[in-house]
């Protein structure tokens, strides 16, 4: 081998080992900046608790607080954030004010406007929305669009808390838009605001959604009222044969009102849609309901003989005694033993 | 070609790899740098882990166990207190010959059920099913012997969630790991794969199935194999699931939406490598299928296990994962390469075969023609050392980067006497470790080739680490 390439091969792995010293350096003097943040972070945080427990229980502070140095502005941030998570009502209003009074609002517009890091314009996201701070709605009605679907997301949440009214009509159409949102954060976020807020934007958006975009939207039906929930199962379920938008329909009635529609969809040549109409007869259903269900215990599919034997279960109370005499009538032993697993189950 | 020509050319095909090997790593380092910089900026505005929304997706885990009588009751007394709103525990004891079953019955007072089990996966004969009538999430399942394959295929036939998560029975787990390993499918409907960072716990507290305090171990071996982890995992799997080309997924923790994994005929039995096996199955089959999927890998710490302390524990663990890595791509080797595969058939597929699967014979035949082309005066000193200095200045360098990146994220072991101890175990375990390592690599390799019997992996367990009252059973 040419003496060169050797030469090459003893000073790379001579550069190795020195980076790799030059790295472990680096992790001790980290650790070390770490250690001195962390202390910082605890000297801070030891002067906030106690004014943010006392924000919290309605205690104003006599001794003026000294405006937040910006340096300082994430790590009140991460505090007075672990705080409003934890409150509702009233406490998270004096929070707000708390933030306010600490000139919060002051540094994190400047932040959400400039350019800035992904770590710090995030935060400023977050607090711009429980600070209500109307200033915010541009610069995040921007970042709603955003490809990054954290920061998006963020952004759609914090126009929320500013000014749900307004936001909604705009935020919803987004949900089956972005299938990259965490369909766990959307749920929280309609849940915080309440079916008085989220019905009439979701029926519209339901109204005016593609058809391929419907399902996904119909999934959050159950953050609406119940007579939002009604007029959309109405619409769609006695027409759709989409086994999917079905489903969704049959998981997001509430009302016995929509009774006959769940009874209609036990016999659907999809078993996903019978398992979710056997679902919803053992929520909303009546002891009449049994004998509808009983064909399902022969049914083709595990699950539906399943939720079938259990929606029976529901319906009768879990009357050991009826459903002995029930299992005694079928011929099917598969409904038996199913019947005779859901009993089990019970203990 | 002559002698010379020979020895010249295997040089350059050493050094070749050698810096291929070197040079993927570092670049799955740099993508990993990125992944975990992005996810730590994320926790600052972190709202979501503890929310209750219904929107969660009900889990099924499965523990299999094989003559665990003695932590069984532990593992599965700290898996009922994981904090998750709808979950339902399936232990399968897969014919253990101790008091296992016995164990269970006691403990959780299980009654046998007649419950209407499924066929969806064959598997060994099913004796009876048992549920708990102190825990109503908690059942049993009772069969024959079949490996921990058909254990897992067993639970899967018994599991009434859409996303089972398959498991060792003495991992431990943080109470919130449901909460953390199930975002990658709320926010992504095509995952049908998920996993997570496996800690090593010697050295930890444990009480009660929980982990208390973290700490590094005494023991040297185990020391070295924490360096070993976060090579593995920080940097190697989070590189590769940038590109949705993570190809493993620990068998200590991973969960699955149960409709793939039935659809790609559940795990396979005659695997020892069965967790790895189904996931580059899945990527297979899918991507022949041209099924929109993706397979996640997150970045937190979501499982905690125990790692061998003595050598032969530790060389029939590594000698076991090589084989099957060996098994599990030559299984799936029509996926090299294939139309469709995308980064997992063109990337991490070719680089698991010729640098994870072949690595320990080069690297170790490397090593020997060294030796003995300088002893015979093939090569000079000169020559011999500056590919010592290489090979070793490489290997440091890269651990250097694991401890990097847990540093900038976890720094799971707070204590500046255990950033020392890593320090010192990251220098020491390329002399000596890293080779014997290799060897124990190579002896899979061979046990592959020439088809010796595979069975449960059992492992010598100290659990030093348990202070609790679940000790013993």
């Amino acid at each position: 081998m040419p003496s060169d390439v050797i030469d090459w091969a003893r000073w790379l792995g001579l550069s190795a080992i020195a980076m790799t010293v030059l790295l472990l350096l680096y992790i001790l003097l980290l650790r070390g900046w770490i250690w001195l943040m962390d202390r910082r972070r605890q000297r801070l945080w030891q002067h906030w608790r106690p004014l943010c427990m006392n924000t919290v229980c309605g205690l104003t502070s006599s001794d003026p607080q000294l405006p937040l140095e910006h340096r300082n502005w994430l790590l009140f941030f991460r505090l007075w954030h672990h705080y409003l998570l934890n409150v509702q009502g009233e406490a998270r209003d004096n929070l707000r004010r708390f933030g306010r009074q600490m000139g919060l609002h002051h540094i994190v517009i400047k932040i959400l406007i400039r350019a800035s890091t992904d770590r710090e314009s995030l935060a400023a996201t977050v607090a711009t929305g429980w600070l209500r701070d109307i200033r915010a709605w541009e610069p995040l009605l921007n970042s709603l669009y955003a490809e990054n679907s954290v920061l998006s997301f963020a952004s759609a949440r914090s126009l929320a808390r500013i000014d749900p009214k307004t936001a909604l009509p705009i935020i919803i159409p987004q949900i089956s838009k972005r299938p990259d949102w965490s369909k766990h954060l959307i749920a929280g976020l309609l849940l915080e605001l309440g079916p008085e807020l989220v019905s009439a934007p979701l029926l519209d958006a339901i109204g005016n959604a593609p058809a391929e975009q419907i399902t996904a939207l119909i999934r959050f039906l159950r953050f609406a009222d119940v007579s939002t929930g009604n007029a959309v199962l109405f619409r769609y379920m006695p027409t759709t044969q989409d086994p999917e938008l079905l489903s969704a329909c049959l998981k997001a009635a509430y009302s016995p009102r929509v009774l006959p529609l769940i009874r209609d969809r036990l016999s659907d040549s999809h078993w996903t849609v019978r398992v979710e109409a056997a679902n919803a007869l053992s929520r909303l259903g009546n002891s009449d309901d049994v004998n509808d269900l009983l064909p399902l215990l022969t049914d083709q599919q595990w699950w539906v003989r399943y939720r079938a034997a259990q929606a029976i279960g529901e319906l009768l109370r879990r009357d050991k005694d009826k459903i002995a005499s029930l299992s005694q009538a079928q011929t099917d032993r598969y409904a038996t033993d199913m019947l005779a697993q859901v009993v089990a189950e019970w203990g | 070609m002559n002698q010379a020509d020979l020895i010249i050319a295997s040089e350059w095909f050493f050094l070749i790899y050698f810096v291929g090997l070197t040079s993927i790593y570092l670049l799955l380092n740099l993508v990993a740098f990125g992944v975990i910089s992005r996810n730590m900026s994320y926790q600052d505005i972190d709202e979501g882990v503890s929310l209750y929304t219904g929107f969660e997706f009900p889990i099924t885990l499965l523990a299999p166990a094989y003559n665990e009588e003695a932590t069984i009751a532990g593992s599965i007394n700290s898996l009922l207190q994981l904090s998750y709103p709808e979950f339902e525990i399936v232990v399968i004891n897969d014919g253990s010959k101790d008091a296992t079953l016995d164990v269970l019955i006691k403990e959780f007072s299980l009654q046998a059920i007649p419950e209407a089990y499924r066929i969806q996966i064959p598997t060994q004969q099913v004796k009876t099913i048992y549920r708990s009538t102190r825990y109503p999430n908690l059942r049993v399942v009772d069969k024959e012997n079949g490996g921990k394959a058909d254990a897992l295929n067993a639970g899967i036939n018994c599991a009434r969630y859409p996303l089972f998560c398959g498991m060792d029975a003495d991992s431990i787990l943080p109470r919130d790991s449901l909460f953390r390993i199930v975002r990658p499918f709320l926010e992504d409907p095509t995952t049908v794969a998920v996993g997570g960072i496996v800690r090593i716990i010697n050295g930890c507290e444990v009480r009660d199935g929980h982990l208390i305090k973290t700490g590094l171990p005494r023991n040297w071996l185990a020391l070295f194999q924490i360096v070993e982890y976060l090579r593995a995992f920080l940097f190697g799997r989070m590189g590769w699931q940038a590109l949705n080309a993570v190809l493993i997924i620990s068998g200590a923790f991973g969960l699955f939406r149960k409709e793939a994994v039935i659809s790609v005929g559940g795990y396979r039995h005659d695997t020892v490598g069965e967790d790895m096996e189904l996931v580059v199955r899945m990527h297979r089959i899918f991507s022949e299928q041209r099924r929109p999927y993706r397979v996640h890998f997150i970045p937190d710490p979501i499982c905690w296990t125990e790692a061998p302390e003595d050598l032969r524990t530790l060389k029939n663990q590594r000698s076991r994962w090589q084989r099957g890595l060996a098994e599990s791509l030559w299984l799936n080797k029509s996926m090299m390469f294939a139309k469709n595969s995308g980064a997992a058939g063109w990337l991490a597929f070719p680089f698991m075969f010729f640098f994870e699967m072949l690595g320990p014979l080069v690297e170790l035949t490397g090593f020997i023609l060294m030796i003995v082309s300088y002893y015979f005066g093939l090569i000079d000193y000169y020559a011999a050392v500056a590919f010592l200095i290489l090979v070793f200045g490489m290997g440091l360098l890269l651990s250097g980067a694991a401890l990097l990146l847990e540093e900038m994220s976890y720094r799971i072991y707070r204590r500046p006497g255990d950033l020392l101890m890593l320090c010192i175990a990251l220098i020491l375990e390329n002399f000596g470790y890293r080779q014997l390592n290799s060897y124990w690599r190579l002896l899979g390799m061979l046990r592959w080739l020439f088809k010796s019997k595979s069975k449960w992996g059992a492992m010598k367990r100290t659990a030093k680490w348990n202070s609790g009252k679940d000790k013993s059973p």
